[in-house]
């Protein structure tokens, strides 16, 4: 099996990305342009109060008119944990001294009999990879939010200028659930009912954290103490004003923002602990038959094979025990 | 020692898995259950009392009918039972193909979990694994609904639509809303009782606790089973049920069923639950570590193998036993020749003689054996308990010219009876039914001593053994009694590991320590004796290794040098020992573990029985194959003697290098049974 000291044969790991990988990654990306793009997925239609105070904040204008467009937005959040994992890969691996405990970590996959997928590029890719698969499924989660909930921005009722006269309105705790009394531009409106997890706010604390953890588990920097914790807690930073600012902008409630950052945060974590293992090698397959064989040798090997009914009842002991279910 | 034929992995036993599963899962599903119809169906239980403020807008949501709810109570049921079960069963499935293809049925280093014999049946680790996980996640569901409805009793707070269903009349508090905002009377006018109790018990959203439950279970166990492999496939599962949900909780505040708080509540809630479950109920889903040594390690095997037959009483006998006798091994000189003897185990001894003599005949394979036994001095069945009979039965001749002729007598009837085949095992076939049968009824001491001494990772067909005559171990090892041949019985078949120790002993005390050095050694120059015959059959047979001389040294090389043995006193033999005879043999000693392992490795290849003979049934003869290096400890069996434990040979046969291990093994062996003997 083994080609050479730190190189690997698999034939699987091409067919493996293409078939499953790509396809999880294609299907995501495509729900997302569905929630993005797309009105397949209506948006639930939200009762309000009459004259609810706090859906009758100023319209702050379209979202390109922000402080953050979405393009900046989008641009941003997407090409700074990309640029940051990119540097630090190519840093770590052109830095000598990191450069062999990376390859210890990782070995280089022979693929066939040409292709050799080395460190760097298979943890590039598996990283990058990754954030993007995250930073889908964030929006499908935003999105999915949204349009379940129908949740009404704080400017609602400025936008929908609704036809109080056509309801039954004459009291401050009358309930409107019929959505068809709203007078203003339809396409305002329809933004207007989504609000409930702040996309700003998930997206951009979901790749800062991210960034974030890549930062802390691979760079290990002796000399600079402070440019580690300066980095991380700036891109915290400004993920964490981002969402602040939407709510400074009244274009979404504080629930929202919050919810958003919840959202954001365990997506990033999840991913960053549970798939790429704190951006660590995959040490994972070959350490494991290894330490079984540690544990059964014992057995055979034990020089106090002399006591075979001790260790018989032990184990049917603890095995009669354990077995149960 | 295992043919590759055997199966790589045998079912465990278990006595306590059915009935802990009917007598304490079941009641405990069962029980949650039925509390939780009581508190979810009936309105046995009235939700608190609690006030709430004129014309409270949050209270006032417009109330969403429970036949337009976009997801019933009943559908969020089914949903969150039904898809983590089919989800884990699926993924059982996977996983229990995937291993036995990759790595042999369960064998691999990730099927850390084997089948159990429970009742009757056999549990195989699909099926374990997917009822446990199922039935962790049917418990959890009911747990999480039950919790969501007690606090949802106790707190009773206000559904969004409340105000809506209850109609409050106003008029009838008496005095103005403006004067007393804060309503604590029951002024519901609405027609709709149930709607109006319904609305008062909401501040866990059910929804939210059983989705969250669901999603987090499943997630979790799809986290613990799915590789690293597929970097994305985790994440998607996993994904795909948080928005599940999500979204099964977000639409309940859509509706106006309950308020954002319960709903991030009943998450929190739910995920905790689940999150326990997981963690402190099936173990990460992963296989209980305890269970983890037994499987991979080749030895195990015959632990499964002795297990299979039913065997569970003896180890609910003895473990405390065993386990008090964990101690280190010591030597052997305090114990090892116990005075008192046990009526039951010599009334088996006979009856075990007596099986041996009566069905040897009937197999054409055992003449071998039968012959062999006829040679010996004893294998009349004699009644041991009479001392004068013992006496008699004292074969006089330990001296050289007696075994030669005894070795020479073997010989030729191995020769005559199959000249292909002179090993003396196929002649075991026969002769295992009767004495297991016979034995196993009366003697459950015997068997308990037996299991324990057994007992252990020891070599495959250690197992096998137990099975077939699980009353015969422990007479291996009753004191000598002056029958020459029932110490033979016992020494040869561990012939190795015991030499070992003995010599060992010896060689220890120096020629000194005379008497106790003779009673240690007490055995020996029988084992010699049997060596020497049991080395005829496989000069013959296979032309055995000329190193195997090592074995006849004494008592052929030079007859004056063997040692003979008074049998006057049936606890004391006296043992003369002539100058330097034992340790003459000691020299060759170290070889001789190993030359006797190779010995039974010849018998080992020879024939196999090609027949069954008809006292014998199909399993027997099986095990009967499996068990070819037991070949020397044949022998006893044919002389009626107990159980040669073959699992020293064996382990010879198998790993030379641990011989040192071994003797220690005997002579620890040894003083455990003295102790047991003493008590």
């Amino acid at each position: 099996m083994a080609v050479g000291n730190n190189t690997r044969r698999s034939y699987s790991i091409i067919p493996c990305f293409i078939f499953v990988e790509l396809v999880i990654m294609a299907g995501t990306v495509l729900l997302a342009y569905y929630f993005e793009c797309t009105d397949t997925f209506q948006v639930h239609i939200q009762g309000f109060f009459c004259q609810d105070a706090d859906l009758m904040k100023p319209y702050p204008g379209t979202e390109e008119e922000s402080f953050i467009t979405p393009l900046v937005l989008y641009c941003v959040l997407a090409a700074t944990p990309t640029a940051i994992i990119f540097i630090g890969e190519i840093s770590m691996y052109f830095i000598k001294s990191t450069r062999e405990s990376l390859i210890a970590q990782e070995k280089t996959i022979l693929t066939g009999e040409c292709c050799y997928l080395n460190p760097l590029l298979r943890r590039i890719i598996r990283f990058i990879g990754v954030f993007a698969f995250g930073l889908f499924a964030t929006d499908i989660f935003v999105n999915a939010g949204q349009v379940v909930t129908g949740h009404l921005t704080p400017y609602f009722l400025t936008v929908c200028k609704p036809n109080y006269t056509s309801a039954d309105c004459r009291a401050h705790h009358e309930f409107i659930n019929n959505g068809n009394i709203c007078t203003g531009d339809l396409e305002v409106i329809e933004k207007a009912r989504r609000s409930f997890p702040s996309k700003h706010a998930a997206l951009s604390i979901y790749s800062a954290l991210y960034a974030t953890m890549y930062i802390t588990s691979t760079i290990r920097t002796k000399s600079s103490r402070l440019a580690k914790p300066v980095l991380c807690l700036g891109t915290l930073c400004t993920a964490f004003l981002t969402g602040l600012n939407r709510v400074s902008e009244y274009r979404n409630h504080c629930s929202d923002v919050i919810a958003g950052f919840i959202l954001g945060t365990a997506v990033a974590l999840f991913l960053g602990m549970c798939v790429v293992h704190n951006f660590k090698g995959t040490q994972g397959s070959p350490s494991k038959p290894k330490t079984e064989d540690a544990r059964g040798m014992p057995l055979m090997a034990f020089p106090r094979i002399e006591s075979p009914l001790e260790t018989l009842s032990a184990q049917n002991h603890s095995a009669s025990m354990t077995e149960v279910t | 020692m295992l043919t590759p034929k055997e199966k790589n992995k045998t079912p465990k036993d278990s006595m306590t898995l059915l009935p802990c599963f009917y007598f304490v899962e079941l009641p405990i599903v069962a029980s949650s259950i039925v509390s939780l119809y009581f508190l979810e169906l009936t309105d046995l239980f009235k939700p608190a009392k609690v006030g709430f403020q004129c014309y409270d807008r949050a209270l006032s949501m417009p109330y969403v009918e429970t036949s337009e709810e976009l997801i019933p109570l009943l559908m969020l049921l089914s949903l969150a039972f039904a898809a983590p079960a089919a989800s884990i069963m699926v993924g059982e499935g996977v996983l229990y193909c995937l291993q036995s293809r990759l790595w042999g049925r369960g064998g691999g280093p990730g099927g850390t979990e084997g089948s159990i014999n429970a009742g009757g049946c056999s549990f195989n680790a699909f099926l374990r694994r997917t009822v446990r996980f199922v039935g962790v996640h049917v418990f959890g569901l009911c747990a999480t609904a039950l919790v969501t409805d007690v606090i949802q009793l106790a707190t009773g707070y206000h559904a969004p639509f409340f105000l809506t269903v209850c109609k409050p009349n106003y008029t009838l508090l008496g005095t103005s809303c403006e004067a007393n905002p804060y309503i604590t009377q029951d002024i519901c006018s609405g027609p709709d009782a149930h709607a109006i109790l319904s609305a008062r018990k909401t501040f866990p959203s059910q929804h939210a606790t059983l989705s969250a439950f669901a999603a987090v279970y499943v997630s979790m166990y799809f986290n613990a089973i799915i590789s690293d492999c597929t970097k994305l496939l985790k994440p998607i599962l996993v994904f795909a049920f948080a928005i599940a949900a999500g979204v099964c909780g977000l639409t309940q505040i859509t509706q106006y069923r309950s308020h954002a708080v319960d709903v991030y509540a009943g998450f929190l809630i739910g995920a905790g639950i689940a999150a326990y479950l997981a963690c402190h109920a099936v173990g990460h889903f992963q296989a209980p570590p305890a269970e983890r040594p037994v499987a991979p390690a080749p030895a195990p095997d015959a632990l499964r193998a002795l297990t299979q037959r039913g065997h569970d009483s003896v180890y609910q006998q003895h473990k405390a036993v065993s386990t008090d006798e964990l101690g280190p091994p010591g030597r052997l000189e305090g114990a090892p020749r116990p005075t008192a003897r046990d009526k039951g185990a010599l009334g088996s001894l006979k009856r075990a003689s007596v099986d041996a003599d009566l069905l040897a005949p009937r197999s054409p394979l055992g003449k071998d054996m039968v012959t062999f036994s006829h040679t010996l001095p004893r294998v009349s069945a004699p009644s041991l308990d009479d001392p004068a009979r013992r006496h008699m039965t004292v074969p006089a001749p330990l001296d050289a010219s007696r075994s030669r002729q005894l070795v020479s007598e073997w010989k030729q009837k191995a020769l005559d009876g199959r000249p292909d085949a002179p090993q003396p095992s196929p002649g075991r076939g026969p002769t295992e039914p009767m004495t297991e049968e016979d034995e196993e009824e009366d003697e459950e001491d015997e068997e308990a001593e037996e299991a324990e001494a057994e007992g252990g990772p020891a070599p495959p067909s250690l197992y096998p053994t137990v099975q077939a005559r699980p009353g015969l171990g422990p007479r291996v090892l009753l004191p000598p009694l002056g029958h020459i041949p029932e110490e033979v019985a016992g020494l040869s078949p561990k012939s190795s590991a015991a030499v070992r120790a003995k010599w060992l002993l010896l060689a220890d005390k120096g020629g000194a320590a005379v008497p106790a050095a003779a009673r240690a050694a007490g055995g020996t120059p029988r084992l010699l004796q049997v060596i020497a015959m049991s080395k005829a059959p496989g000069d013959t047979a296979s032309s055995s290794s000329a190193s195997s001389d090592s074995y006849r040294s004494p008592s052929e090389r030079d007859s004056a040098s063997i040692v003979t043995v008074d049998a006057h006193a049936p606890h004391h033999p006296v043992v003369h020992l002539s100058a330097g005879a034992p340790w003459e043999w000691r020299a060759a000693e170290p070889d001789s573990a190993f030359e006797l392992g190779e010995l039974a490795r010849t018998f080992r290849g020879g024939p196999r029985p090609r027949g069954l003979s008809p006292g014998s049934s199909l399993s027997d003869l099986e095990q009967d194959e499996l068990r070819g290096p037991g070949a020397v400890a044949t022998v006893n069996l044919a002389t009626g003697e107990g159980l040669p434990p073959p699992g020293a040979a064996e382990r010879k046969a198998g790993g030379g290098p641990g011989s040192e291990g071994e003797a220690e093994a005997e002579a620890y062996f040894r003083k455990m049974q003295a102790r047991r003997f003493n008590d």
